[in-house]
């Protein structure tokens, strides 16, 4: 007789399988259970916040790149959006330069400048003239941004200015002659981010992973990849090796 | 002037989508500039509507979101009284699923005249475009409750482009009735 089919054996290999599959028996029924009734207990309106989850899922975060503070304000640069402290901006892209003054703020990106209230309220979106497009000009070192008579003015190094039009629609040629009469208007640095910044970030963070997903992931096993649904099937093996055995301790009382 | 406008914060966390849309430049258009010549004289002149206060409240109300700009253009003829009730053409833009919809309304004495897509940039729910479809809203009204007093057919599988447009259309027709009244 094999030495599986011995009672004796036949026992220590049915409480080994128990051991081992107990906890994967109790996890897929938990499991199953849950994903029974997702609905009722809307799973799939939990949303996933956890940074190390969502790296798992190569779900891409808010991560400041550049963030540059106005008095109580934050204007933030992540690779996805540009935001307005925790409220995403209806536009994106590479802030070359940001400069405010008691009424608007003007954030000047690679190819237009966009004007927000000192609110953070979208006003619109200018174009910049060809000159203004190339990266030499629009590197802040550059470019100056001044203002006369409630008008503002971007003037290059190489001695081209233009003026935004009243109605904030376009960016206006203008001679330089009078450049003794403008003021010049600081331009923001970018800066650290308090933390308290990022979390904000995070907490606004629309993620696309939910609760439902993951359990159902780990139900299935492609949480951990392709070899995931291979490890269920063993487990589910294992769990029919149990079965037989526990059938021929049953048979040979 | 500017220093006193109140405003709260946009609710768009859930459209984050919106960000990677770009929509038209603020020159204005080849087919507004067109849209602009058919409807209205060629001396139109364009103005700005700021929504801020009671309208930016209204507004989000109508959209059930704030209005992505804080200012909306419209154009009356340069010769117009530039009252509520004068000819007055209204361009906005508004989120049908993902992109951006660039929207014209024409309003007359309180009433659509015309609407027309100016710009659709949705892969799906084009049939908005279609004049069965705008012809639609001629001659609606704003009730009270600031809804179009007629019913706008819903096209299959363009729900969202049909929202955008009507939402568009009711805010245009809100917009007009708080021009000016001379």
């Amino acid at each position: 007789m094999p030495a599986l089919f011995k009672k004796h054996t036949a026992r220590q290999f049915h409480r080994l399988l128990a051991y081992t599959v107990a906890f994967l028996l109790f996890w897929l029924s938990l499991s199953g259970v849950l994903l029974n009734h997702t609905e009722d207990l809307k799973l799939n309106d939990v949303k996933i916040q956890q940074p190390w989850l969502l790296e798992w899922y190569q779900i891409n975060t808010p991560k400041i790149q550049q963030a540059f503070q106005l008095k109580a304000d934050w204007v933030i640069q992540t690779p996805q959006a540009l935001y307005w402290n925790k409220t995403p901006l209806p536009f994106q892209g590479n802030i070359r330069a940001l400069v405010s003054n008691d009424s608007f703020l003007f954030i000047l990106l690679s190819n237009k400048l966009i004007l927000l209230t000192n609110t953070g309220d979208f006003i619109e979106r200018i174009p910049l003239p060809e000159a203004l497009q190339s990266q030499n000009v629009t590197d802040p070192s550059n470019l100056d941004f001044f203002t006369q008579q409630n008008h503002v003015i971007l003037a290059a190094k190489n001695s081209q200015a233009w003026q935004i039009s009243e109605d904030f629609t376009q960016l206006i040629p203008i001679q330089t002659d009078a450049q003794a009469s403008w003021i010049k208007l600081t331009i923001i640095n970018s800066q650290a981010a308090p933390e308290d910044i990022q979390k904000q970030l995070m907490n606004s963070f629309d993620s696309p992973l939910t609760l439902e997903k993951i359990i159902l992931e780990l139900h299935n096993g492609y949480f951990f990849g392709k070899v995931g649904p291979w490890l269920v099937d063993l487990a589910s093996l294992l769990f029919i090796l149990m079965v037989l055995s526990g059938i021929r301790l049953h048979l040979k009382k | 002037m500017m220093n006193k406008i109140k405003l709260s914060v946009y609710l768009f966390v859930t459209t984050l989508s919106l960000l990677s849309v770009e929509s038209q430049a603020s020159s204005v258009s080849e087919e507004v500039t067109r849209f602009i010549q058919n409807n209205l004289a060629d001396n139109a002149k364009r103005n700005f509507m700021w929504l801020t206060g009671d309208k930016k409240q209204v507004s989000s109300q109508i959209l059930h979101h704030p209005y992505y700009k804080i200012r909306a253009p419209y154009w009356q003829a340069k010769n117009a009284n530039r009252s509520r009730s004068a000819k007055t053409l209204w361009v906005m833009e508004e989120i049908g699923k993902e992109k951006l919809i660039t929207i014209g309304v024409v309003i007359e004495q309180q009433k659509i005249q015309a609407v027309r897509i100016l710009k659709f940039r949705e892969s799906r729910g084009w049939e908005v475009e279609l004049p069965s479809f705008t012809k639609q809203f001629e001659g609606s009204q704003l009730d009270d409750s600031k809804q179009l007093n007629q019913s706008v057919d819903g096209i299959s599988g363009a729900t969202l482009s049909v929202r955008a447009v009507t939402n568009i259309a009711r805010l245009a027709l809100y917009l007009q009735t708080t021009l000016p009244n001379p």
